[in-house]
């Protein structure tokens, strides 16, 4: 690190004509002394934690779809996954508002003249694109996902789990990069600390900035009352579809719990899963792949003592909502066909596509007393929709490893979750 | 300093003469050695920067399931959205403020606006959105357009009551000051 290096980035680079330099681009276009250090740092921090909270429930989901050898997760507690994905949906679009509060702040940047005055800003721009870019698209994407539309031209799951990498690197990234800033912003207001690292003259600005920002027309507390009422307003009328005593006020979520064939929602129809015919065939036997093979019909899995446990649908778009399950014990059909117990198996649907066809039932929840191979929900039997005849429901799992319309089970690891 | 005024800062007079007699450059902080930062920078810029680049690698190695161009597409398509769109907008409905709004009117309306712009940016994938499997009532169950009215209604109903109050005391204030 040299000042020859010093001098090559802090370089002058020629500006456009200044003929161009128009609306918000002009001097002085934004007067607000809410586009502060200040204020950047401290949305910054909620929007910060959003993101960290949003990739560490975003990578629990996503090795629990695809677990890595040293990875097991448990069948308990049953809400823990409820928990995390919720968790996941819910911060994230919360995160929304503080985004675009957070991107406010810094406008006199975005439209700053001239547009990179030295290699250093440019190279600070283009690393500032790779972290608005990653973030934007995690809300944007997810957003659109959640609304079960698909108009991106790759698989949202593969994309956003990559993309989830970057933005907690950029967003990382620009912690550091932004330190000092940060250490001042975060300070508090009037004490040395708010002013490390500045010459006289400019602490005397940024305070008299600071300052300005209470009387301003629009002051600090309508800036933090604005940012505020926007959070909140996204999260009352969309956490409903997790926090069940919210569903009636979530006038904008895209679920609602309780409201479905048998009082549950459901992802994907027996329509759209191609299953009406032979889910209803009288020809159905589940099978299981056992040291002693066994076919049996709807009929022999009623004959099993039958059980009945309150498990929740926990859908990886952020919504759940309970159910009143009944039927056979997984681990009692797996010790009839003389499978061991404590060895997972793999549950195929009756389903002839789709990327959650096969699912693998690992250890801990092939032994769960709780792991159902549920012929009923709320007492009556299965509707269409939910799987009839036959479907598995285990706690503390996602949504689309619950397999609807199951017909096979064997011992090993497929599909989702293997 | 706002961040206004350090954006202006490459034309900065007191920022070229930090560094002694060198008339290009232009950057006070000196990017590359200052000494002004704190030491914890490096535990997020370099965690930071392996998580980034692994990332790019997952993207990269993805294959089929991820084609880069319809990725960049959206990675781009993205940030130009706020950019080009979002920013501009706001920035526009901001100078109407400022130009036609009594001084205490500004804070409930830029309450109101953020609140009914958000509502409105969240609704819209479930209003314009691909109405899905048409067999599923459990899937988007509620009337969101009309919801969507009814909140961003009651919420300027708030806004321009607490606006008039706002207004009426200013002047009050004004006439017995």
């Amino acid at each position: 690190m040299t000042s020859a290096l010093d001098r090559a980035l802090g370089a002058r680079l020629p500006a456009p004509p200044e003929q161009l330099r128009r609306g918000p681009f002009r001097r002085g276009a934004f007067p607000s002394p809410l586009h502060s250090e200040r204020r950047a740092a401290r949305v910054g921090v909620w929007l910060g934690a959003a993101f960290a909270i949003c990739f560490v429930t975003g990578l629990i989901s996503h090795l629990v779809q695809h677990p890595p050898g040293w990875f097991s997760w448990p069948a308990s507690p049953v809400w823990l996954y409820r928990f995390t994905q919720g968790t996941h949906v819910a911060v994230g679009l919360a995160a929304i508002p503080l985004l675009l509060v957070k991107l406010w702040t810094v406008y006199p940047k975005l439209f700053e003249w001239p547009p990179a005055g030295s290699p250093s800003r440019l190279v600070s721009r283009l690393s500032i694109l790779v972290l608005v870019g990653a973030g934007v698209m995690q809300l944007l994407t997810g957003l659109i996902n959640i609304s079960q539309w698909y108009p991106f031209g790759f698989f949202f799951t593969v994309a956003h789990y990559w993309t989830g990498w970057i933005a907690i690197g950029a967003v990382a990234v620009h912690v550091g990069a932004k330190a000092p800033q940060i250490r001042r912003g975060l300070a508090r207001r009037g004490s040395p600390a708010a002013t490390a690292g500045l010459s006289a003259p400019q602490a005397a600005e940024l305070t008299a900035v600071d300052a300005d920002a209470e009387r301003n027309p629009v002051s600090r507390r309508a800036f933090v009352l604005a940012t505020g009422a926007g959070v909140g307003a996204v999260a009352l009328t969309t956490w409903g579809q997790t926090v069940t005593p919210l569903s009636q006020v979530s006038l904008l979520a895209p679920r609602i719990p309780g409201v479905g064939p048998q009082g549950v929602p459901v992802n994907q129809t027996a329509e759209g899963a191609g299953v009406t015919e032979t889910a209803v065939d009288p020809a159905y036997r589940l099978v299981v792949d056992g040291p002693e093979r066994l076919e049996l019909t709807l009929a022999d899995l009623a004959g099993f003592d039958q059980y009945t446990e309150r498990l929740p649908i926990t859908c990886v778009e952020g919504w759940s909502s309970d159910g009143e399950w009944t039927g056979p014990r997984l681990r009692d059909v797996l010790a009839a066909a003389g499978i061991p117990a404590g060895t997972a198996v793999t549950v195929e649907s009756l389903q002839t596509g789709g990327l959650y066809r096969v699912s693998t039932v690992a250890a801990p929840h092939a032994a769960s007393p709780r792991t159902l191979l549920a012929l009923q929900l709320s007492g009556a039997p299965l509707d269409l929709d939910h799987g009839y005849p036959a479907r598995l429901i285990a706690p503390n799992r996602p949504g689309v490893m619950q397999t609807k319309w199951i017909t096979r089970i064997a011992p090993g690891t497929g599909g989702i979750g293997a | 300093m706002s961040v206004a005024d350090e954006a202006d800062r490459s034309t900065d007079d007191r920022a070229a003469g930090r560094v002694p007699d060198d008339a290009y450059a232009s950057d006070p902080r000196r990017p590359a050695t200052s000494a002004l930062t704190p030491w914890w920078r490096w535990l997020f810029l370099l965690p930071g920067l392996a998580a980034g680049l692994y990332g790019a690698y997952g993207l990269l190695t993805a294959g089929g399931r991820v084609p880069l161009v319809a990725w960049g597409t959206w990675f781009l398509g993205s940030a130009l959205l706020h950019d080009l769109v979002l920013a501009p907008v706001w920035v526009g409905l901001g100078w109407l403020a400022a130009r036609f709004l009594p001084r205490p009117a500004r804070g409930p309306v830029v309450v109101a606006a953020a609140v009914s712009g958000v509502l409105s940016l969240v609704a819209l994938p479930f209003i314009l959105g691909d109405p899905g499997d048409p067999g599923d009532p459990s899937f988007l169950p509620r009337d969101y357009g009309r919801n969507l009215l009814l909140i961003v209604a009651a919420v300027w109903l708030v806004a321009g009551l607490w606006s008039v109050v706002a207004v009426h005391r200013a002047r009050s204030a004004l006439r017995e000051g």
